[in-house]
């Protein structure tokens, strides 16, 4: 049986398929459709499995989401800082060359 | 889920944030658990989903509000799986289980863990949360033909591995 007529009997199986009367009828008369239509039914069992309650309290979360502005506050105003503390010496540097160039070209120019 | 609750929710209103909240809260835990090393860590990713729910919850317009959150809590996961690669003890039954069938649902969850996560997730979406094709298909981002496919796909190698097989 091709890829195709399986798939086609996969969506069957989700209530998805165009044609149900067709895939019907292949199912009363072609036993390998059948069969493959039974294996691929093994899948329901998944709706057998329950559901885990979560431990986290709605709380917990919302101090969370209050929390979130200051923390990105505290990183961007970090980020800010570590990038002047890198910068201020280059800063700093480049304005004294140039203080000391005008000195000198003061100096040329008398 | 009530249009006017997710407009409340929408504009912060923290009462309507917790009807959904409880809604969708064992829902994420539990799928949380399959893909995360303990429960202590799914707690950790249902929170940080949920934070991120309401952050971007201005950003659901309309359709089907299920598929919106399973759409970011899927892509939270996958891109959580991907960073830790760290899958849940197999041994470890995370669920509730009822005495009856216990060794089938062990089976059926080592099974889902030993899936492709895009497979298994899919296949968790729509065998147990009931999401049809339309819903698959924006929850993943991909067209309801491919849905379809990966579906048959997933069945093939849910299939497989429950039997004992290795793809």
């Amino acid at each position: 049986m091709n890829r195709k007529l399986k798939i086609f009997l996969s969506s069957y199986l989700d209530g998805e398929c165009n044609n149900p009367e067709i895939v019907g009828d292949m199912l009363k008369k072609n036993k390998k459709a059948k069969e493959i239509y039974t294996e691929l039914l093994l899948s329901q069992k998944i709706k057998d499995l329950e559901y885990t309650e979560c431990p986290v309290a709605f709380d917990k979360i919302v101090i969370a989401i209050k929390r979130e502005p200051i923390l990105q506050l505290l990183v961007t105003v970090g980020t800010v800082a570590i990038a002047i503390l890198f910068l201020l010496p280059i800063i700093k540097n480049s304005y004294q060359n140039q203080q000391s160039k005008i000195k000198d070209l003061t100096e040329i120019l008398k | 889920m009530n249009d006017l609750i997710i407009e409340k929710a929408k504009s912060g209103d923290r009462d309507s944030q917790e009807i959904i909240y409880r809604e969708f809260k064992d829902r994420i835990y539990t799928l949380a658990l399959y893909y995360t090393k303990n429960p202590a860590n799914s707690s950790d990713v249902t929170q940080d989903i949920f934070i991120k729910i309401f952050r971007v919850l201005n950003k659901f317009k309309r359709g089907s509000f299920k598929a919106w959150i399973y759409r970011v809590s899927v892509n939270h996961l996958l891109n959580y799986v991907s960073r830790k690669r760290t899958f849940a003890d197999l041994q470890q039954k995370n669920l509730i289980i009822n005495d009856r069938n216990i060794e089938e649902k062990i089976a059926i969850e080592r099974t889902l863990k030993k899936m492709p996560e895009k497979l298994s997730f899919l296949l968790i979406l729509r065998e147990k949360e009931g999401l049809d094709y339309r819903e698959l298909s924006n929850v993943f981002g991909v067209p309801a033909g491919t849905i379809k496919s990966r579906l048959y796909k997933a069945r093939r190698v849910f299939r497989k591995l429950y039997g004992g097989n290795d793809e």
